[in-house]
C-alpha cells in the first residue's frame, strides 16, 4: 500500500458498526457473537495494572487503621526526612511518615468523592430517567433545575456550597443531622455532600440523554404494549441499558471529585486539618524547593489513581459499547 | 469580527474593560439577530430569568451561611461589644429580610456596584475590575495552548488511528488529562523555575510594564492550564475525525485523487469540529476552576487570590460578588457560544426551535 | 381520496376501529401532525387484514393507537364489544393480553440486558404482579396522581401562574431600575422612591397571584412525600410475599415460555438464557412472537414484521404467521409497504394515503382492478419479474407526500392525482362500495377501461418469486444457537 488508508479499524469503527446491530455477526458465525466482539476488544495488561491500584486504594480507604504503617499523627522522625527504609516516602514538616498521609489521605479524597459520585449518580440517575422517560413537563422543570445548575463554574459552586454547608470556625461539636460531631468531621460530611450536589446535573444530563434514546426503542412500546406499569419499564427496560454510561460517567466523576476536593483544600475551605491528599500537597509546597518528596509521593498517588479511573471508563466505553452522551 | 475590533480597539483608546465586554456582546447579539432573530429572542427570554435566578442562588449561599452577629464578629474582631455589632448589623443592612437584601444588592448591581467590603472599604467592583482582566488574560492564553496543541494532535491521532502514532499521542493525552492542573503546576515550577532557574515561579507582571516579563511569567500557569485541556480536545476532535473519514463524502474525495493532507485539512476538519466548539464553551467553568487554583499557586492577582482572601477575611460581598461575577460571566459565554453555533451550523436552528 | 366514512364496515368483528384520529402537536406554536384523521376498519375472526400505503401514510400509527401507546386523540377501539377508550388503566391492563403487537425492528424489539427466557415471560410476570393486591398507599397513589396531574394543568390555575410569574419578574424588574438611578447613601443602600414603594406593592401581588399554584404544588408535592415514604414498607411486604411465590411461579412459566419458543421454532432449551444480540433477525423476530403469544391472545397486530429481514428469512416469518393463525385460531392486522408481501398474506386490504383510507377490499381485485389512482400506482410499482415487461412502463406519482401538518383540502391526494377536479379540493369523498366487497373513496374512481393501462402489473404473477419461497417451510437454521 502506498498510502495509508484513512479508514481504520478502531474501536469507534466497531462501535458504529456494532451500534447498528450485532446479529450480522451471529448469522455468519457459529459461534455465539458476544465472545467474538468480546474477544477483539482485549483488556489488556494496563486494564489490569489500574484494576490492582484501584484495589489498593479502596484498601486504604476501607482498612487505613488496619495496615502496617504509623498512625496518622504519630511523630515518627525528624521532620522533612528524604525516603529511607524506616520512612518509606519520608517525613512530613511535623516529622510524620508521608506514606501514612497518602494512606490516609486516600481514605479521605477517594471515601468522599466516591460517596458523592454515588450519591450524585443516584440523584442525577434519578432526575435523568424521569425527564427522558415522562418528557414533557417534568423534563422542561428538571432540565432547567440541571441547567441553572450547571450555569455555575463547578469550583465555584463547591465553594460556595461547601462555604454555606460547612462554615469554618468553632471547635465545639457541631450537629449532622441527628449526631454530634467535630467540626471537621463536620466538614467533611457536607464537603461530601456538597461535591455529590456538583456531580448530578453532570450525571443527570447524561443519565437523560441516555435515557431518550433507549425509551425511542421498540422494546420499551413492547412493554408498554403488554400493560407494564411505567415504574417498572424504568426499572427494568430503561434502567439497565442507561447503567452502562452512567457508569463509565461516575468513574470519571470520581477523578474530577477527587480534584475538587483537593483544590478546596488549596481554598482552605471545608476541614483542612486532617489527612487528604490535597492537603498533604498544599502543606509541602512550602517547602518544594529543598524537600520535593513532600509533594511528589501525593501527588503521585493521586495521578495514578485519577489515571487508573480515566482509563477504565474509557475501556468501559469499548467494552460496553457505549458512547458518551453529552459532556 | 466586529466584536474583536471593538475589544482590541477598546483597549487601545483605553475603555474600560466592562464597557468593551459590554458592547462586543451587543454587537453578536446584534449580529446573530440578523440572521435568526426568532431563535435569538427566545434565547434571551430563557437568559434573563436564568441570570436572576443564578444570582439569587448564590446570595442566598453566601447570605444565608451564618448569622449577621457572626459576620460582625468576625470583621470588628471577637472583643468587639454588643452596641457596635448592633451598629454593624443595621448600617451593613444585614437585618433586613432576605429577599430585601437581594433585590437591594441587584438594584446596585446592575448598574455595577456591588456593595463595599466591610474589611477594607474599598468597592468589590473596584476590586473585582482590577482582578477580572488578569484572569481572564490567564484563560484566553490557556484556550488558544490548547487549541494550537490539540487541533494537529488531534488530526494526525485521527490519521493514524489505532496504529503507533495514535497509540503515543492518545496515551500522552490520557496522562495529561489525568494530571491535576496544580500538581503539573506544583511539578513545573520546581523543574523549570526552581531546579533549572529558567522562569520566574510566581507573580505576575502586567502587559503595559513589559511584554515580555509578561509573558515569561505567564508561560508555566497558561501551560498548567493548557495541558488537560488540549487533552480534552485532542480526545473529541480524534473522535469525531475518525467518524468523520469513514463518511462517503470522503472516500469520494480521496477516490477523485484528492492529497492526503488536503482531505484531512480541508474536507475532514470542519465537519469534525463542532463537538470541540461546543466543549470549547462548556468548558471554561472547567477553565475558571483551574484558572482559580492555578493563580494560587503562582500568586497571581486574579480571582482566585480574590476569592481566597474574601473567604480568609469573611469578607462576603467580595465572595458574593466574584461568585456572581463569575456565574454571571459563564452564562453569557455559554449564550454567545451557543449563537455562535447556531450560526456555524444551522441544522440546529430547527432542532432546537 | 383520502376518504371518511364507515360503509365498508361489516359489523361484528373482532375489532372494530371507527373514526380513528391520531395528532400529535408540533413545537409549541400549535400546529399539529395529522397522522391518521378519521379511519375506520373492522376485522373478522380469522381474517387477516393487510394495511398497505408509503412511509408516512399513519399506517404504523394506526397500530399504535389501536394499542393505545400513545392512545388515540378521538375515535373507538372495539374489541368485540368492549370500547377500549372507556377503560380504565387496571381494566385495560386485563384487556391488553387479548390484543398484541409486533414491531419492525426486530433486535430494538428485545431489551438487550435481559433473556430470552425474561423477555418472553414478561407478559405473563406482569400479569402475575398485578395479581398480588395493590396496597394502600399505592392505591392512594394511583388515585391520587391523576387528580393532582389535573389540578396542575388546569387552564385557569396555569394562566395565573404564568400571569403571577409575569407579575412578579415585572416588580422586580422596576424596583431594580427605581433603585439602580437612585443615588446611594452612605452605607451602600439605594433609595428607589415611589418607583421602589410601588414595585415592592406589584412584587406582593405577583406573589398572590402565585399563591394558588404554589399552595398546591406544595401540599400535593407533600402528599406525594408521605405516600413514598408509607409505600416503602408495604413495598418490602410485598417483595417477601412474591419472592416466596415467586419459585413455583417461575416453574409454570418457564412451561409456558418452553412452548412458545418451540412453537415459533426457537430450540428453547438452549435460548432461555441467552441474550437477544446472540440471535439473527429472523430469530428475533421469531422471539417477538413467542412473547406476543404467550398470553394467548386473539389479535396480533404486525407492524411491518418482516422489512427489516432479508427476502428469504421472511418468508419464513410470513410462514410462520400463517401456521399460527390457522393453529391458534388468530386474526392478523398485517401492516407492511411491501404489497406482494401483503397481497400474499391478506384476506383484506386496506389501502391508507396521508392518515385516511383510500381503498378497501380483497387483494386480488385491488391488484386487478384498482379503484382508486393511488391504488393503481401502488400496484403498478411492483415490479414484475418479466423481462418483456418494460418496467419504464410502471406508472410513476408526481412529486413529494405532502406535508401532514398542514394535509391538502378535500382529498387528499388531489395533489398528486391526475384525475383531480374543482370538486377534489372543496369536498371530501366518501367512502362507498363500487363493487361486490371493493369500497374507495375517491370523486373519479378508475373502471374498465381504465385497468387496461395498467394491464403490466399481471396480479397472479406478482410474487411468484415470494410464493416459491411461502411454500418451502423449512423454518431457518438456528444459525446463532448451538
Amino acid at each position: 500500500m502506498s498510502e495509508p488508508d484513512l479508514v481504520p479499524d478502531s474501536p469507534v469503527d466497531r462501535l458504529k458498526v456494532d451500534g447498528g446491530n450485532v446479529s450480522s455477526l451471529a448469522e455468519t458465525s457459529g459461534e455465539p457473537a458476544a465472545a467474538a466482539s468480546y474477544q477483539a476488544k482485549k483488556k489488556g495488561v494496563f486494564f489490569w495494572l489500574a484494576i490492582i491500584w484501584l484495589a489498593i486504594i479502596l484498601i486504604c480507604v476501607l482498612f487505613a487503621n488496619f495496615l502496617p504503617v504509623p498512625e496518622i499523627d504519630e511523630r515518627v522522625g525528624d521532620i522533612r526526612q528524604g525516603p529511607s527504609s524506616e520512612n518509606l516516602l519520608g517525613t512530613n514538616n511535623l516529622g510524620r511518615s508521608v506514606l501514612s498521609q497518602c494512606i490516609y489521605g486516600a481514605r479521605r479524597s477517594m471515601g468522599v468523592a466516591m460517596i458523592a459520585t454515588l450519591g450524585g449518580t443516584i440523584m442525577g440517575g434519578t432526575i435523568g430517567l424521569l425527564a427522558g422517560f415522562y418528557r414533557r413537563t417534568i423534563d422542561t422543570v428538571l432540565t432547567s433545575i440541571v441547567n441553572i445548575m450547571l450555569a455555575i463554574p463547578g469550583l465555584v459552586l463547591a465553594l460556595a456550597l461547601v462555604g454555606f454547608f460547612a462554615p469554618s470556625g468553632g471547635f465545639e461539636d457541631q450537629r449532622f443531622l441527628f449526631f454530634d460531631v467535630s467540626p471537621a468531621t463536620n466538614a467533611t460530611l457536607w464537603t461530601a455532600i456538597a461535591l455529590a450536589i456538583l456531580a448530578t446535573p453532570a450525571i443527570a444530563r447524561v443519565a437523560r440523554a441516555q435515557t431518550l434514546v433507549w425509551s425511542d426503542r421498540e422494546f420499551v412500546l413492547a412493554s408498554r404494549t403488554i400493560g407494564t406499569r411505567n415504574l417498572r419499564i424504568i426499572v427494568r427496560d430503561v434502567l439497565p441499558n442507561v447503567l452502562p454510561a452512567m457508569a463509565s460517567f461516575a468513574l470519571i466523576g470520581i477523578a474530577a471529585l477527587v480534584v475538587v476536593e483537593a483544590a478546596l483544600a488549596f481554598f482552605g475551605v471545608g476541614d483542612v486539618t486532617g489527612a487528604s491528599w490535597g492537603i498533604a500537597i498544599n502543606n509541602g509546597r512550602a517547602d518544594l524547593e529543598d524537600y520535593p518528596h513532600m509533594v511528589l509521593f501525593p501527588s503521585l498517588f493521586m495521578f495514578l489513581t485519577i489515571l487508573s479511573l480515566n482509563y477504565l471508563a474509557d475501556k468501559f466505553v469499548d467494552l460496553s459499547d457505549i458512547r458518551e452522551a453529552g459532556v | 469580527m466586529a466584536a474583536i475590533v471593538i475589544l482590541i480597539v477598546g483597549w487601545i483608546v483605553g475603555i474600560p474593560l466592562s464597557i468593551r465586554l459590554g458592547l462586543a456582546f451587543l454587537v453578536i447579539v446584534a449580529g446573530a439577530m440578523v440572521t435568526n432573530g426568532s431563535y435569538v429572542l427566545k434565547r434571551l427570554a430563557t437568559l434573563v430569568p436564568t441570570l436572576l435566578l443564578v444570582t439569587l442562588f448564590t446570595f442566598f449561599l453566601q447570605t444565608k451561611r451564618v448569622t449577621p452577629e457572626v459576620v460582625a464578629i468576625r470583621v470588628l474582631g471577637t472583643g468587639a461589644n454588643a452596641d457596635a455589632v448592633d451598629k454593624f448589623i443595621v448600617e451593613n443592612n444585614l437585618d433586613a429580610p432576605f429577599l430585601q437584601q437581594y433585590l437591594d444588592w441587584l438594584s446596585g448591581a446592575v448598574v455595577g456596584d456591588l456593595g463595599t467590603s466591610f474589611v477594607n472599604n474599598i468597592s468589590v467592583s473596584e476590586q473585582i475590575g482590577e482582578a477580572i482582566p488578569i484572569s481572564l488574560q490567564l484563560m484566553v492564553y490557556a484556550q488558544l495552548l490548547a487549541l494550537v496543541i490539540s487541533v494537529p494532535a488531534g488530526v494526525y491521532a485521527a490519521y493514524r488511528a489505532s496504529r503507533r502514532g495514535d497509540a503515543v499521542v492518545s496515551t500522552a493525552a490520557l496522562g495529561f488529562l489525568s494530571i491535576p492542573n496544580f500538581i503539573l503546576a506544583t511539578f513545573l515550577v520546581y523543574i523549570l523555575a526552581l531546579w533549572l532557574d529558567l522562569l520566574p515561579a510566581t507573580s505576575y507582571v502586567y502587559l503595559h510594564e513589559s511584554v515580555i516579563d509578561h509573558f515569561k511569567h505567564m508561560l508555566l500557569p497558561s501551560v498548567s492550564l493548557a495541558m488537560a485541556l488540549s487533552a480534552t480536545y485532542m480526545r473529541l476532535l480524534r473522535g469525531d475525525m475518525v467518524s468523520t473519514l469513514q463518511e462517503s463524502f470522503i472516500t469520494t474525495a480521496k477516490a477523485k485523487g484528492v492529497s492526503p493532507a488536503k482531505v484531512l485539512w480541508g474536507h475532514a476538519l470542519r465537519p469534525s469540529s463542532f463537538t470541540l466548539l461546543t466543549v470549547f464553551a462548556v468548558n471554561s467553568g472547567v477553565l475558571i476552576g483551574g484558572a482559580l487554583i492555578i493563580e494560587i499557586i503562582f500568586i497571581i492577582p486574579g480571582m482566585g487570590n480574590k476569592i481566597v482572601a474574601a473567604i480568609v477575611g469573611f469578607d462576603f460581598l467580595v465572595l458574593q460578588g466574584a461568585v456572581v461575577v463569575l456565574a454571571v460571566g459563564f452564562v453569557l459565554l455559554n449564550f454567545l457560544i451557543d449563537l455562535l453555533y447556531t450560526a456555524l451550523d444551522p441544522r440546529i436552528r430547527n432542532v432546537r426551535a | 381520496m383520502a376518504g371518511s366514512g364507515t360503509a365498508h364496515l361489516r359489523g361484528g368483528g373482532a375489532l372494530t376501529v371507527e373514526h380513528l384520529t391520531v395528532e400529535f402537536p408540533v413545537g409549541t406554536s400549535g400546529d399539529k401532525v395529522h397522522a391518521v384523521s378519521d379511519v375506520s376498519f373492522d376485522l373478522m375472526k380469522g381474517e387477516t387484514l393487510g394495511v398497505v400505503g408509503e412511509s408516512g401514510c399513519g399506517k404504523s400509527t394506526t397500530g399504535k393507537a389501536i394499542m393505545r401507546v400513545p392512545p388515540p386523540t378521538s375515535g373507538s377501539v372495539r374489541l368485540g364489544a368492549i370500547d377500549l377508550s372507556t377503560l380504565g388503566a387496571d381494566q385495560l391492563r386485563d384487556v391488553r393480553g387479548r390484543l398484541q403487537m409486533i414491531f419492525q425492528d426486530p433486535i430494538s424489539s428485545l431489551n438487550p440486558r435481559r433473556t430470552i427466557r425474561d423477555i418472553v415471560a414478561e407478559p405473563l410476570t406482569v400479569r402475575w404482579l398485578d395479581g398480588f393486591p395493590r396496597y394502600p398507599a399505592a392505591q392512594a397513589w394511583d388515585n391520587f396522581t391523576p387528580a393532582m396531574l389535573k389540578l396542575w394543568k388546569n387552564k385557569w390555575l396555569v394562566l395565573l401562574t404564568k400571569i403571577g410569574l409575569g407579575v412578579l419578574l415585572g416588580g422586580v424588574l422596576l424596583y431594580v431600575v427605581a433603585s439602580a438611578v437612585g443615588e446611594p447613601d452612605q452605607f451602600g443602600r439605594r433609595d428607589g422612591g415611589a418607583g421602589a414603594d410601588l414595585a415592592n406593592q406589584i412584587i406582593r401581588g405577583g406573589g398572590l397571584l402565585l399563591a394558588p399554584a404554589a399552595i398546591v404544588g406544595i401540599i400535593g408535592s407533600a402528599i406525594w412525600l408521605l405516600l413514598v415514604f408509607l409505600m416503602i414498607p408495604f413495598k418490602i411486604a410485598r417483595s417477601v410475599l412474591v419472592a416466596m411465590e415467586k419459585k413455583e411461579f417461575a416453574k409454570e412459566v418457564d412451561e409456558k415460555v418452553f412452548t412458545a419458543l418451540e412453537e415459533v421454532g426457537i430450540p428453547a432449551q438452549v435460548s432461555m438464557t441467552k441474550y437477544p444480540h446472540e440471535f439473527s433477525g429472523g430469530q428475533a423476530q421469531r422471539i417477538s412472537i413467542a412473547r406476543a403469544l404467550v398470553l394467548d391472545p386473539e389479535i396480533i397486530i404486525c407492524d411491518e414484521p418482516v422489512s427489516a429481514l432479508d427476502v428469504s428469512v421472511q418468508a419464513q416469518v410470513l410462514n410462520l404467521l400463517e401456521d399460527l393463525k390457522a393453529s391458534r385460531d388468530i386474526s392478523l392486522i398485517f401492516i407492511a409497504h411491501d404489497l406482494a408481501v401483503v397481497k400474499n398474506i391478506s384476506d383484506r386490504v386496506v389501502v391508507m394515503y396521508l392518515g385516511k383510507v383510500c381503498e378497501v377490499g380483497q387483494p386480488d381485485l385491488l391488484y386487478s382492478k384498482p379503484r382508486h389512482p393511488y391504488t393503481r400506482a401502488l400496484m403498478s410499482a411492483i415490479p414484475v419479474p418479466d423481462p418483456l415487461v418494460d418496467p419504464r412502463s410502471a406508472e410513476e406519482i408526481d412529486g413529494e407526500l405532502p406535508s401532514p401538518i398542514h394535509p391538502p383540502s378535500g382529498c387528499r391526494f388531489r395533489t398528486r392525482c391526475a384525475r383531480a377536479t374543482e370538486i377534489c379540493s372543496t369536498a371530501e369523498p366518501e367512502i362507498a362500495e363500487v363493487a361486490d366487497g371493493q369500497f374507495v373513496a375517491c370523486h373519479h374512481p378508475l373502471d374498465e377501461k381504465d385497468w387496461h393501462l395498467s394491464e403490466r402489473s399481471v396480479p397472479v404473477t406478482v410474487s411468484s418469486d415470494l410464493d416459491g419461497l411461502l411454500h418451502s417451510t423449512t423454518p431457518e437454521a438456528p444459525g446463532g444457537v448451538k
